[in-house]
């Protein structure tokens, strides 16, 4: 059964760009806009993998972690960030926030499959 | 024109200075007709002159100078009503233009944005046609689908044996022609037998022809022998008879013999022409579809190694396109600035003429603006260092 990996991003393109990379490796896809649509989707719907970005408008990528981490049912779902955010204090707010990867847009699908498949359980 | 203050410099220069000559002559003409009363009185009357020439020209100067200021005034005052108009129309069309600004580049930016998703849709197609094309292409190389190589070496092996069987339908040929020679040789030693039976049936003519002449020298008892030597002589005459329709039937059957190995040579060049020609062909029909598959492979493999080289070129392209998240970011601050702008001059604008040019703090709304390009354009992809691509936590 496919495993399924909920997209956040307010960049409608960079949606469906890794949408491409992950439904052509075999992923099932939810995409949600920024953090707060992230969170409606996430009612009891099994996701396996959260990628996120850190900037987007309304609830922004490390609040969005934050919120995840507060849900007994997704606490433990791996989050990667996908970002063009490069500075380490921003990287550091990630992890401690409970990001588990850190992936720098622009990104090679090869580098963020490669991520995937270490954080998603067989 | 700058405002002209009165100062004791230009009193000395407008005033005292032209007085000063009409003074000095008085007291000269004083010292040289000496110090009498009409000298000194001349002499005073020089320096009144003097004083008067010298009043006139500095009330004259002032005058000139108050005219000057009103001058200065009046055109400093519409200055300043210009200058206002100005600064109220400047804010007017910050106003105006902010908002249609901010919206042609919130349009541009949704624009941008469809069509990239649009394009990116175009180019993820192309990828999944071109991964058809290369999966499709893996397969008939391997010949799971076309089977080529089992095709062309099944026709080989159905080929072969209808070529044995021809060889083999050749070959009974020859030995029927064998046959026949053989047969024809036969035929030759029966007609040998025929003519010698013939010769022999003569010897048993002219015996019974002599035994006939000799019978009538036996008398009475050679009658009998007569008889039997005719009788002989008619067998001998059938046999005669009979050995000439066998040898007749004998040379007609040489005759067909020979006629059959002359048709059966003839074939047999024909078959031998017929037979060589279909192995040459099929062989070169074989060959010719070996080569053809051969080219059909290098085709198709160039077609496979084509399209796998298109879909690397559009994965590259797919991941260029990611531009668009950090040029929407762009905009997204271009039009938050533009909003923060008009937000400034409204509130400004509210202060009515109590604004000042310190209202406007311009370094630190740089200083702002900078600091917010600065975090979305972050460092080119050229610049960054692959071990920034991905960290695990």
């Amino acid at each position: 059964m496919a495993k399924t990996i909920l997209i956040v991003d307010d960049s409608a393109s960079m949606r469906q760009v890794v949408g491409i990379a992950l439904k052509g490796a075999g992923y099932e896809v939810i995409e949600a806009s920024d953090g707060k649509d992230a969170l409606s989707k996430l009612n009891g719907v099994k996701i396996h993998l959260i990628v996120s970005d850190i900037n987007m408008p309304v609830m922004d990528g490390i609040t969005f972690v934050k919120e995840v981490k507060k849900l007994d049912h997704y606490k433990f779902t791996p989050i990667i960030m996908l970002t063009t955010e490069m500075e380490q204090e921003k990287k550091l707010a990630a992890k401690e926030a409970g990001a588990k990867a850190w992936v720098t847009k622009p990104f090679q699908p090869p580098i963020l499959l490669a991520a995937i498949a270490k954080l998603v359980l067989p | 024109m700058p405002q002209i203050q009165i100062s004791s410099d230009s009193k000395f220069l407008y005033g005292t200075l032209p007085a000063l000559p009409i003074i000095l002559g008085g007291v000269v003409v004083g010292w040289q007709g000496g110090f009498t009363l009409n000298g000194v009185f001349i002499s005073l009357l020089f320096a009144l002159f003097g004083i008067g020439s010298g009043l006139f020209l500095w009330y004259r100067h002032v005058n000139k100078l108050a005219q000057s200021n009103f001058n200065w005034a009046q055109d400093e005052s519409r200055r300043v009503d210009e200058v206002a108009a100005y600064s109220t129309e400047l804010e007017r069309l910050l106003l105006t233009i902010s908002p249609i600004l901010s919206q042609h580049v919130m349009v541009s930016r949704e624009h941008t944005e469809q069509e990239i998703v649009s394009l990116t849709s175009r180019f993820a197609s192309m990828v999944s046609e071109l991964q058809h094309i290369v999966e499709s292409t893996d397969s008939a190389l391997d010949g799971q689908h076309y089977h080529l190589d089992s095709v062309i070496n099944t026709s080989r092996d159905l080929l072969q044996p209808v070529l044995e069987s021809l060889r083999q339908t050749h070959a009974l040929e020859r030995d029927v022609m064998g046959g026949l020679q053989e047969l024809s040789g036969h035929m030759v030693g029966l007609n040998s037998i025929a003519t010698e039976v013939h010769s022999l049936t003569g010897q048993i003519t002219q015996l019974a022809v002599n035994a006939a002449n000799e019978s009538p020298l036996a008398g009475e008892q050679g009658q009998g022998f007569a008889i039997a030597a005719n009788s002989a002589r008619q067998l001998a005459d059938e046999s005669l008879q009979i050995d000439q329709r066998l040898s007749n039937k004998v040379n007609e059957i040489i005759a067909a013999v020979n006629a059959s190995l002359i048709i059966s040579e003839s074939s047999k060049q024909v078959d031998d022409s017929i037979l060589f020609q279909a192995e040459a062909n099929i062989n070169q029909t074989l060959s010719h579809l070996g080569l053809a598959l051969s080219h059909y492979r290098d085709d198709i493999e160039a077609l496979r190694n084509n399209a796998e080289q298109i879909r690397c070129e559009i994965n590259n392209v797919l991941v260029a396109l990611q531009f668009q998240d950090r040029v929407s970011q762009i905009l997204s601050q271009v039009e938050n600035n533009l909003l923060n702008l008009q937000k400034t001059i409204e509130k400004i604008q509210q202060q009515g003429s109590n604004r000042d040019g310190n209202m406007i703090q311009v370094d630190e709304a740089v200083e702002h603006i900078e600091q917010n390009y600065k975090s979305v354009s972050a460092q080119s992809i050229c610049e960054r260092d692959s071990a920034d691509d991905l960290t695990f936590f």
